[in-house]
Parts: structure tokens; C-alpha cells; sequence
């Protein structure tokens, strides 16, 4: 078949690009010898003496606006210095289940797959059936990646067993409340701490003009993420809490009760938008950048993005990243699951050939594989000034990123979440603080990774009629009658009430060690 | 012809309605033309709600077009369209016309295979593991073969080939013509209202490729357009509420509205010229088989 080539008289232009990438690359090893011979070091033999580069493919997701090229000059770097040829297979987030679940079915792996969820069913079959690597007796050789916290390796066990090598993310840092800090001081207001201060200064923030413009043209709170006040309510990071020992559906308590109420509330008060519940991601976070609401919800570092769009015109706009709110019985902030998808070894890889992808991602997991993941190379992707990293043009170019190789390579660093491109240094040196804090007093989510069938084939299902039942009363379209009523019917209800039982069990089990 | 008071009534109502129609239809449309031509910020400031921007600016344009991911897109997708459409119709009317026949053996168990494909999906694992063997992964032959022809279009080209006289073929053959002759000499130049019917439907699917170049094409540099623009347009559900969707948000670089936009315009500008001018061979080429007479 004839092959077709479509970019004209691309070819040379791109061979020239490539020429010039590898002359940087050249001159900035030049300039970094102690670096490869680190990265001899760290276990990944067979860079530079010579030998055949071991193929890998992997199969990942990547979330920049184009996925980095095939001759992208970190992947060559990655292949230079652990002595191997990636394949690597980038798909869109959005495309991602669909093309897992084929390449699960197809049996057509990749030596190295991401799988998005930990219960993914298909997945677990597959475990199950022995399709991929038990890497319990392996990982001890690997210094970087059992540097991951320990309690990441456990709940990432399938039957006890790490087949998984976690996607690892931060445990601190989460999406919760982010304030406009300069609003507080225009209305000489203090940063509030209960959710009692929390309504009022949501109220002031709606009624008193904050922004000063002489204008009513300010929302208290954007909606977004509003399960998180019913959370503060709990004192539950998700649907399940874990209470003396047993796990709770607190869909079922008298704090999503008390929640609603204080939704229902703000919302007669118009401390937000009326179509919250319609808003889509980017709206929220558009209603933050136009200077129109004074509380968000994002990560730590997230919330930068719509404080530098509003430097642009307000040079002391401020939006602070809470450390936890109280709630009726105390303080509470979530921790984050730590993982976002997790990568799989399938059984058909050779041992030897599996030793090697576990060296590659434990150089991925060293200080100078993520750094190279996350940043690229110095001098060309990025620049380092006071001791802080600076992207350049080029590292939008190539797509280096935390959001691309920054997905396959990853170190545990606590301070990921802390950080975002242009933050200047005393913002992200305040975001360190906020979450040595909340690290202190954070709840994580006690049903991570744990399955009940049940939950798998009916549990959509209840979440979507719970989530309307609870907007509906937010929006007062219901009263709270109808709540009640409705979580009678949900404890009357066999089926819900399996899905409970099934993960006590799962959670039991994993008490247990088993 | 002078029109009776109702008559003339029921005309206002009915004018009045299809521009209503028309304007809820075309709103849209309008809506995401305004949206990129607009500056960023303004559109931040606005929330939005952006109907008649005060800074028209062909910033976003220029930014897409600057791209080289975009322009390889929009190449891969030209290229499904002008040579897929061509493929499909010359193996669409070839089958439709040879089933048209009555002297070609075994025409009704060959429909009827035909008719089998549109009973029954064969879902998502078998194509794959077809195009697999094939070697076809990573190839842009993937998006091309597997749809080369649809057996409802098959069914829709033979009954307007079934309208086509013998006598014609005939006199062909007289001349000396052989079979193929026949076909390209005189049944497809008759059947050019059908062609530029079916050729529009084809280059729209074409066009449209998506989900197939997602099962199928691993290489980025190959993804056509409306792969782009998915990951473009990127926006996960309205509630994150949920932490994974809001940390997979966390973590995304979301392209400006505007730029969406312009996208968008540029997806959709091919087929909203060509479509004007196919539009008349519509109704006589698509319907033309199933009216005898």
C-alpha cells in the first residue's frame, strides 16, 4: 500500500527542527556531566555503554493542549539516559475509556497501560485472571518508587497484592474553599472559620460591595464543588466515613441534612449564581477571573489561575487557599486519594523486559527523571532565576508539563500542589504553609479503591438521582421534606442498602490485610 | 392567484414561525462567530455573553492557524474527505449498479448480506481486532476502509439505478461498449444528482471522523480534525463533584473560549460552503429511486 504523505515539504523542516533539538540537547549534557552519571546510577544501565535500547511502549493520557510529538525532545532525553525506546501512545482524556476498555478487551497491551480507575471491572477481571505482573517481590529494588508513602502502596493492593504502580499525586492540596483575601480587608472583615463566619462573609460578600466599584455586581460563592460545605457538615471527605471501624453513608446522616439547609439558605440569599447547577468548569472558573465572586473551589495551585487573570487589572487581588473550615464538630479540610489512574505491567512482558520498564519508571520517580519530566531540559524549557523554575515558549511547544510526561513520571512530592506557573515566590512559599497545615488535620476518603458490584452496576444510577434530589432542595424546588422522605426510601431499599454492606466487607477486608 | 383572508393568515403564521425557526436555529451558529472573534479577556469580563463584541480581533485565528497540530489535522482531514468520498463512491455505485442487474447471479443472498450489516452491529472489539490483523493501527487507511460503503446507501443508489433504462445499457452495447463502458459512460453521467448526493454524505461522515481515529490511531500527528477539537473543547461535567474529575480539571491547560471557537468555525466552514451547493441535487437525488415513473 502506498504510503501517504501529507505534509508536503514538511519533512525537511521538521528534520531541521530536530537537527537544532539535538544540538541544544547536546550542548546542555555537555554542560550537566554529573546528571547522566546519576543517571547511570539510579539503576537504569545500559544508557551510554553501547547496548541495544530496550523497546517500551506505554499507553497514557496527557492533558496539555496537544500531546507531546513523536521526536519530542524529552522523550529522546528519557531514551538517552535509561537506555531505552519509548512508544509511547498519548490519548485524550476525554477518549480515554473508550480506548482503555478496547485495548483491555483486545488484549493488545501496551508493555506499560494506564488504566484511569482503580475499580475499573474490566481491569479487575484481568488482574484476577493473572493478565498482569504481581510486582510485590520487585518493588523493594526500587528506591524511588517505594519512596511513594506507604499508605499509597496500600490501598492500591488488589487481594493484598501491588500490581499496581500508583499514578501518585500530593495528599495535600485538594480542591476546597479558596477566599478573596482583599475583599476580606476592604470590608475589614477576618478570614472566617466556622461555617457561621463562612455564611456571613458570603452574605457581605454579596451584599456590601467588596470589589468597591459601587456596583451589586458580586456573588459570595461560585457553586462549584458545593458538596463540600455538606462535607464540612460530616466531616467526610466523599460519601463514605469510617466510624469505629465501620464505614457510614453519609447520604444517610443528619449532616447532609444540615448541609442542604445551608445551601438551601444561601442560595434564597443569593450568595450564588442561580444556575449553579447548570455551570460548566470553565464558567466558574470564569465567574472567579471577572472579579464576580469572592470564594472558589480548586486545588491549592489551581487557584492561581484566575488570581494572575485578575493582577491584570486589580494589582492586590488575593485569593487565599483555606486550610480547613470548622464544622459543628470540628475542623475539616479533604486529603486527596494521592492517585490518578494507575499503571499495569501486562503478564505477557518478559521478566527481563519488565525489570527494565520498572527501572524506567523508577528513574521517572528520582529527583532529576521528574524534574525532567515536569520542567524538560534547563536552558531550553526552562530557566532557573532565585531559585525558582521558569518555563519557556518552547515548553508549551513541546508540551512538557506536569499534565503530559509529568503523568508516566512521577515523584511524590508533597509540594506539587503548591506550586503553578508564574507564581511568584512569597505566593507559593504561603501555599507551602497552608498545606504543612492541613496535613496535619486532613481527612482522607476511607472507600478508596474499594468495589461492591452492586456499586458498579447500580451505584450511577443512585448518585444521579441523589445529586438531583439535592439540587432540587438547594434550589428550593423541593422542601426539605422531600429529602427525608427520600433517604427513608433509599434506607427501605435493598439494593442501596447492599451496596453499604458490600463495601463494609471490601473495607474489612482491607483491615485485615487480606 | 388571489388568497382567501384564512389563507393569507395561515401565510403570516406560517412565515412567522420559520423565521422563529430559523433564527433559534441559526443562533447558535451566529453565537460561536461572535465568540471568536472576540478578545479573551473581554469575553471573562462579559461571563460570556458575548453577542456583538466590542474588540473584533482575529487573534484566535491567527493563533490556530499558527499551529502546526491544527493545520496537520485539518490536512488529515481533507485527505479522508476528498479520498474517501471518492473511493466510497466509486465502490458504492459499482455494487448498487452490478445489484441493479437483473441478470447478475445471486443478487438477492448478496442484498441480503448486504441488508444483514444494517440489522446488525458487531460492536466495538471485533472491528478492532479486524483492523488489528489487518495491520491497519496507525494507518489512515483505518478510518477509510472499514466505512468504504454503507449498505443503506447501497440500497438507496440500486433502486435509482433500478429506475435507469435497459434500453440505454443496450444501445451501449450495440456500440460496442463493454460492461464497464456502460457504467462509466453512460450510467454514472445519468447519475449525477444521486452522485453528488451521496457524495455530500459521505464527505460529511468523512469529515466528521472521530470515534473510529480514536480506537485506531495511536500517532498524534495523524488525528484528524474533530479529534483536535474533542481535545480542544475539552470540559468535563458541570458539577465536579466528584474529586477525580476535579483534580483531572485541576491539572488541565483549558484553552481559551475564543480560541475554542475558532475552532470550531474552522471545523465547521468546509461543509457549510459545499453544502449549498449540493443542496439542490438533495431532494431529486436521494428521492429520485424511490418515485417511479
Amino acid at each position: 500500500m502506498k504510503k501517504v504523505t501529507l505534509r508536503g515539504g514538511r519533512p525537511l523542516h521538521a528534520a531541521a527542527a530536530f537537527l537544532l533539538c539535538g544540538t541544544l540537547l547536546a550542548a546542555c549534557s555537555g554542560g550537566k556531566t554529573p546528571s547522566s552519571g546519576a543517571s547511570d546510577a539510579s539503576g537504569a544501565s545500559g544508557g551510554d555503554n553501547g547496548a541495544k535500547p530496550v523497546e517500551i511502549s506505554i499507553m497514557t493520557e496527557f492533558s496539555t493542549p496537544e500531546p507531546p510529538a513523536a521526536d519530542n525532545p524529552v522523550t529522546k532525553e528519557f531514551e538517552k539516559r535509561t537506555g531505552t525506546k519509548l512508544d509511547i501512545t498519548w490519548v485524550s482524556p476525554n477518549s480515554w475509556s473508550d480506548k482503555q476498555n478496547v485495548v483491555l478487551a483486545s488484549g493488545d497491551m501496551p508493555d506499560l497501560m494506564k488504566v484511569s480507575d482503580m475499580t475499573n471491572p474490566q481491569m479487575l477481571q484481568l488482574v484476577r485472571q493473572g493478565a498482569f505482573w504481581d510486582l510485590t517481590p520487585y518493588l523493594k529494588d526500587y528506591p524511588n518508587l517505594m519512596s511513594y508513602p506507604k499508605e499509597i502502596w496500600d490501598k492500591t493492593k488488589i487481594d493484598g497484592k501491588n500490581y499496581i504502580i500508583p499514578s501518585v499525586r500530593p495528599l495535600e492540596g485538594a480542591s476546597y474553599f479558596a477566599i478573596r483575601k482583599d475583599w476580606l480587608d476592604n470590608l475589614h472583615l477576618k478570614m472566617p472559620e466556622t461555617l457561621d463566619d463562612f455564611y456571613n462573609v458570603l452574605k457581605a460578600f454579596t451584599q456590601d460591595d467588596p470589589d468597591k466599584d459601587g456596583k451589586n455586581d458580586t456573588y459570595g460563592y461560585t457553586g462549584k464543588g458545593y458538596n463540600e460545605i455538606i462535607n464540612v457538615f460530616n466531616e467526610s471527605n466523599g460519601k463514605w466515613k469510617a466510624v469505629d471501624g465501620k464505614l457510614v453513608d453519609t447520604d444517610l446522616e443528619p449532616g447532609t441534612r444540615d448541609g442542604l439547609l445551608w445551601l438551601r439558605r444561601a442560595f434564597a440569599d443569593k450568595l450564588m449564581p442561580e444556575d449553579f447547577a447548570l455551570m460548566k468548569t470553565t464558567q466558574f472558573e470564569d465567574m472567579a477571573k471577572a472579579n464576580q465572586a469572592g470564594v472558589q473551589v480548586d486545588t491549592v495551585e489551581g487557584v492561581w489561575r484566575a488570581n494572575a487573570e485578575l493582577l491584570k487589572t486589580i494589582p492586590n487581588a488575593d485569593f487565599l487557599p483555606f486550610t480547613s473550615l470548622t464544622g459543628p464538630n470540628g475542623q475539616y479540610v479533604p486529603q486527596n486519594s494521592g492517585v490518578t489512574g494507575v499503571y499495569l505491567i501486562p503478564k505477557k512482558v518478559p521478566e527481563a523486559k519488565m525489570i527494565k520498564v520498572l527501572a524506567l519508571m523508577d528513574y521517572g520517580a528520582s529527583e532529576e527523571g521528574f524534574q525532567l519530566a515536569c520542567y524538560g531540559i534547563e536552558g531550553v524549557h526552562f530557566t532557573v532565576v532565585d531559585g525558582f523554575k521558569t518555563a519557556t515558549e518552547q515548553a508549551v511547544k513541546d508540551s512538557v508539563s506536569q499534565s503530559s510526561f509529568g503523568k508516566i513520571f512521577e515523584r511524590y512530592d508533597k509540594y506539587l500542589w503548591a506550586y503553578h506557573t508564574g507564581m511568584p515566590k512569597n505566593v507559593f512559599e504561603r501555599n507551602k504553609t497552608i498545606i504543612d497545615a492541613r496535613s496535619k488535620i486532613s481527612t482522607p476518603d476511607p472507600s478508596y479503591g474499594l468495589i461492591s458490584d452492586t456499586n458498579i452496576r447500580l451505584g450511577a444510577d443512585y448518585r444521579k438521582k441523589i445529586d438531583d434530589m439535592k439540587v432540587k432542595v438547594i434550589m428550593g424546588k423541593e422542601p426539605i421534606e422531600a429529602w427525608d422522605a427520600f433517604v427513608k426510601q433509599l434506607k427501605a431499599d435493598p439494593d442501596y442498602m447492599k451496596i453499604a454492606d458490600e463495601m463494609n466487607k471490601a473495607y474489612q477486608d482491607r483491615l485485615n490485610g487480606k | 392567484m388571489k388568497r382567501s383572508p384564512g389563507g393569507r393568515l395561515f401565510d403570516g403564521f406560517n412565515i412567522a414561525f420559520l423565521v422563529a425557526a430559523a433564527a433559534v436555529t441559526l443562533f447558535p451558529l451566529y453565537y460561536v462567530f461572535a465568540v471568536s472573534f472576540t478578545d479573551p479577556t473581554e469575553y471573562i469580563a462579559k461571563r460570556g455573553f458575548v453577542l456583538f463584541p466590542q474588540h473584533w480581533t482575529l487573534d484566535s485565528y491567527r493563533y490556530l492557524l499558527s499551529t502546526s497540530t491544527f493545520t496537520r489535522a485539518t490536512l488529515v482531514s481533507v485527505f479522508l474527505a476528498s479520498v474517501g468520498t471518492a473511493l466510497s463512491l466509486i465502490v458504492t455505485s459499482a455494487l448498487a449498479y452490478g445489484l441493479s442487474r437483473k441478470r447478475l447471479m445471486g443478487r438477492r443472498a448478496i442484498m441480503l448480506m448486504i441488508l444483514f450489516t444494517l440489522l446488525f452491529n458487531p460492536g466495538l472489539i471485533p472491528p478492532y481486532l479486524l483492523v488489528r490483523d489487518l495491520g491497519l493501527i496507525d494507518s489512515l487507511w483505518s478510518l477509510i476502509l472499514p466505512v468504504l460503503t454503507s449498505g443503506w446507501y447501497v440500497a438507496l443508489m440500486r433502486s435509482f439505478f433500478d429506475g435507469i433504462p435497459p434500453e440505454l445499457e443496450e444501445s451501449g452495447v450495440i456500440d460496442g461498449s463493454s460492461d464497464i463502458g456502460v457504467f462509466f459512460r453512460i450510467v454514472l453521467p445519468l447519475s449525477m444528482p444521486a452522485l453528488a448526493a451521496f457524495g455530500l454524505f459521505y464527505a460529511v461522515a468523512y469529515w466528521n471522523t472521530f470515534f473510529t481515529a480514536v480506537l485506531y490511531i495511536n500517532d498524534n500527528a495523524k488525528w484528524p480534525l474533530q479529534l483536535v477539537l474533542q481535545n480542544m473543547l475539552i470540559d468535563s461535567s458541570t458539577q465536579a463533584g466528584g474529586s477525580a474529575a476535579a483534580e483531572m480539571m485541576a491539572e488541565q491547560q483549558i484553552p481559551p473560549e475564543t480560541l475554542k471557537m475558532a475552532a470550531v468555525v474552522i471545523a465547521t466552514l468546509p461543509i457549510v460552503c459545499v453544502y449549498p451547493f449540493l443542496q439542490k441535487h438533495f431532494a431529486k437525488g436521494v428521492m429520485l429511486g424511490s418515485v417511479k415513473g
